[in-house]
């Protein structure tokens, strides 16, 4: 083989090394007793136990996992109803672009756009601003992977469910739904995982009473390097990966039906 | 008349400047087998369609029975549609594809199980009925989808296409069985399709479509036998086109001579004529009206093509002791009988 | 979608009357024009650095079986699952001069001075090179992997040296893969204003920043709402640049 596969060897192990050795340095040093997270004391799980007596951690952290139930729930209803209904109107180019276009827009500029619209119809910023928000954003990425789902449907399946003597609700939940599912699911999965991780958008459309868990992270880093935030972070990584698998496993079961 | 199940008359329908279907008529009878045949794009599909529920026409009607089709939801029309992609529920198990149309009526949980299994029994799925449809072959998604399809009992089952999907061997096997269904269950079937072979085998009549028209209606013996016009007798088998000029009893051609036949279309108007390979008698000549260029055995038979002196092609079926070598010199005889003016 | 033409009303137009350009000459001073260069200079950069790195990557993954594919590339995506804060946090903790990559230097003798990484341009670009890798790699991968085998191997089998049918080959036949991992890169990037204020400091000044302290601390909305502008334009006439470039690509190859 040509030497040049032995150089993208080394770049792809250096990769690899690059793209994991900051995330496991916090892993390791979540298990360190010191309270200066940059000396190492010794091994044990001390400030594991703390953190559930933070309280402005714990109670941001509900508040997260709040926010992202209700955007995940909002993000699948409108998102699906618009992928079928821009399916229906067979819409073109235009409707999808404009539909996904909070995907593809920067999230500074989603946030300040949607910042300047809740205060022009004076809504005070507060949980409820973030779960807008995040349910924009969501839906922009429910709608892109539902319509994908949507473009590789046989549209001669909804029509035997007409001839065969269906409604169209039946249809709509005996056929059309049941297809999507593998969709569903991803798109739930993303959006409860998008909204989860968050930050920039919430930063701009919530109050200062009702941090989300990223804000809190946000401003302690900016306090300097704590040993909460290594276990924060290996908290959320471990989550982060239980919902990436989580969500392949289905996905592969989903596709499978 | 009251033997015609379903009527059409005067159907038309565009889809933007497309016309689909222009002022087409037509009468299906009870228990036919009417097929409907044409290239694609010729505006089949779209009356199978409109015939469904899935399209309505411009103006026209549809009767079945004498009463208006067209008027009857899509949902709750005695017609149900083979889908060409089968369309059977992934998501659902044999039994539950079967079963679908039933449960969409007013019988109970064990009549719409009876019912089904006698189906499933009837066509022969008994052992796949747990199974997903994509863990079936082909011809047994095939079956599925028509047990589906007849569920409901309809007066009318449409086929899309239905053995374009199939390879050769099942294709045969399956054309067998349509017909004994259709006789087990006593539905009238209109199939759609593209493939000559595919009309001419399985349907008692056909409707050949051009461009949104309705170019013949007939047996398959007498659309082979007797083509009323040019586009029926290019579609159906393979047929010799010549161009001639009509005299008062017949028609003159540079190398078959005059022709006397039994009808006259006035003289010196241009005319086409159809003669069939088999109907062709070919004798060698030193100078002849061609000259062989190709010969083909196949079978029982040789497949002779002549180069006339006016440069037309012509296909001869020839015996396949017949001593004819390629570069000989041919006359051609014929019947006058076996020819078709246009 | 309601929301959405809300948004798009509310967002410039809402807050901006009477429309007035004034906002616009502001942001041509001097100042602030330095501060839009040096964010183009330090995006650019990352996607530079990113492609630098991510194209050898993408090349020896799409040259593996099947089955290591996926597995490099579910490895590859993994660290982007996670919340960006924590990976930015992850490089303050590696490149303080008390963090890990200063200790083990010094540990090995070849320093005795902390050297200064935090809180520079180069930390920023590491930092965003490290969120926004992913981003790179997936395309250029996907692009690589539907490339017919045979071509390269007929190039070689022409007597092409590895790199003549890279250049040659694989490059210009990956290169809307290549143009979409710029974008996908170089787009987030520009508006961040995350890492520059934790790992640049608040030296590092990029128009994210200047959109984030003119609308929660000057308070100057319209002004903000002028850069966001700004930001948005660069990122338009940048995609459109990609589908046309790639189209041009497209019909050549």
């Amino acid at each position: 083989m040509p030497k040049k596969i032995n150089l993208s060897l080394i770049i792809t192990l250096v990769v690899l090394v690059f793209l994991y050795l900051p995330i496991m340095t916090v892993v390791g040093l979540s298990f360190n007793t010191s309270s200066n997270s940059l000396i190492w004391k010794g091994f044990g799980f001390d400030w594991y136990q703390n953190i559930w007596t933070n309280e402005p951690i714990i109670s941001s952290f509900q508040r997260t996992i709040f926010v992202a139930l209700v955007t995940t729930f909002f993000s699948l209803l409108i998102g699906t109803t618009i992928s079928i209904g821009l399916n229906k109107m067979k819409a073109g180019g235009f409707l999808r672009t404009f539909s996904t276009a909070p995907a593809i827009v920067p999230d500074l500029v989603l946030a300040i756009g949607l910042l300047t619209t809740f205060s022009t119809i004076s809504l005070s910023l507060n949980l409820r601003t973030v779960i807008i928000s995040h349910t924009v954003f969501c839906t922009a990425f429910v709608v892109a992977i539902v319509l994908a789902r949507i473009g590789l449907m046989d549209p001669s399946i909804e029509e035997a469910s007409t001839d065969l003597g269906a409604g169209p609700f039946k249809t709509l939940f005996k056929v059309t739904i049941p297809q999507l599912m593998p969709a569903l699911i991803a798109g739930a999965v993303l959006s409860f995982t998008l909204s989860m991780d968050e930050f920039v958008i919430a930063f701009f459309t919530n109050g200062p009473e009702t941090p989300t868990l990223p804000m809190v992270i946000y401003s302690m880093i900016r306090f300097g390097v704590t040993p909460e935030i290594n276990v924060l972070g290996t908290l959320l990584l471990a989550i982060s990966f239980v919902g990436v698998i989580l969500a392949q496993r289905i996905g592969k079961v989903a596709d499978s039906i | 008349m009251s033997e015609d199940l379903l009527k059409v008359r005067n159907l038309t329908k565009k889809f933007g400047t497309i016309t689909a279907l222009n002022n087409v008529s037509l009468e299906i009878k009870n228990n036919e087998m009417f097929a409907l045949l044409g290239p694609s794009g010729c505006g089949k599909t779209t009356l199978l369609r409109i015939i469904a529920g899935f399209e309505y026409p411009d103006s026209g009607q549809v009767l079945i029975n004498d009463s208006d089709l067209l008027s009857i939801p899509t949902r709750t029309r005695p017609v149900n549609l083979m889908f060409q992609s089968y369309a059977l529920f992934p998501h659902m198990d044999i039994f539950s594809n079967i079963s679908y149309g039933l449960t969409n009526t007013s019988f109970t949980k064990e009549e719409i199980n009876n019912q089904t299994n006698e189906i499933i029994e009837k066509i022969g799925l008994g052992e796949h009925v747990k199974k997903k449809p994509n863990q079936l072959s082909g011809g047994q998604q095939q079956r599925v989808a028509l047990a589906r399809a007849i569920a409901r009992k309809p007066k009318i089952l449409l086929l899309d296409e239905p053995l374009s999907a199939l390879d050769k061997k099942i294709r045969q096997e399956m054309q067998v069985e349509l017909k004994r269904i259709q006789h087990e269950f006593g539905i009238t079937f209109i199939i759609v399709t593209h493939d000559q072979d595919e009309a001419i085998s399985l349907a008692n009549r056909i409707a050949v479509f051009d461009k949104g028209e309705i170019k013949q209606i007939s047996t398959p013996q007498e659309l082979y036998e007797n083509p009323t016009n040019e586009f029926v007798a290019n579609f159906i088998g393979e047929g010799n086109i010549l161009k001639a000029t009509s005299t008062n009893f017949g028609f003159e051609h540079p190398c078959l001579g005059k022709v006397n036949i039994s009808h006259s279309m006035g003289a010196g108007k241009s005319v086409t004529i159809l003669i069939r390979p088999e109907s062709i008698i070919l004798s060698p000549a030193t100078t002849g009206a061609g000259q062989i260029t190709d010969a083909v055995f196949a079978g029982a038979k040789k497949n002779i093509t002549i180069k006339l002196t006016t440069n037309e092609i012509v296909r001869v079926y020839a015996d396949k002791s017949a001593n004819l070598e390629v570069g000989s010199h041919v006359n051609l005889s014929f019947n006058p009988q076996d020819v078709r003016v246009f | 979608m309601l929301f959405m033409s809300v948004l798009t009303a509310g967002r410039f137009g809402g807050v901006n009357t009477p429309i007035n350009f004034d906002n616009f000459s502001r942001a041509t001073d001097s100042i602030f024009v330095q501060v839009i260069l040096n964010s183009l200079l330090i995006a650019g950069a990352t996607a530079i650095l990113s492609l630098l790195i991510g194209f050898p990557t993408a090349l020896f993954i799409s040259r593996l079986s099947r089955k290591w594919q996926i597995i490099l590339i579910v490895a590859i995506i993994l660290p982007y699952w996670t919340n960006f804060l924590v990976r930015t946090y992850a490089w303050l903790v590696l490149l303080n001069n008390e963090g890990i990559i200063n200790k083990f230097l010094r540990n090995i003798g070849l320093i005795d001075k902390p050297i200064e990484m935090l809180y520079t341009s180069g930390a920023v670009i590491v930092g965003m090179t490290y969120l926004y890798l992913p981003l790179m790699i997936l395309p250029i991968y996907a692009a690589l992997e539907k490339i017919d085998k045979n071509l390269t191997e007929a190039a070689y089998d022409l007597g092409s040296s590895a790199w003549k049918s890279l250049r040659t080959v694989s490059i210009p036949l990956a290169m809307p893969g290549i143009l979409i991992g710029l974008i996908f890169v170089f787009v987030p990037s520009l508006g961040n204003f995350v890492v520059p204020e934790l790992l640049g400091g608040g030296k590092t000044v990029m128009i994210g920043n200047l959109v984030r302290d003119q609308f929660l601390k000057a308070r100057d909305w319209p002004f903000g709402a002028t850069f966001a502008l700004i930001l948005t334009l660069i990122l338009v006439i940048l995609i459109s640049l990609q589908s046309y470039v790639s189209k041009r690509v497209n019909i050549n190859a």
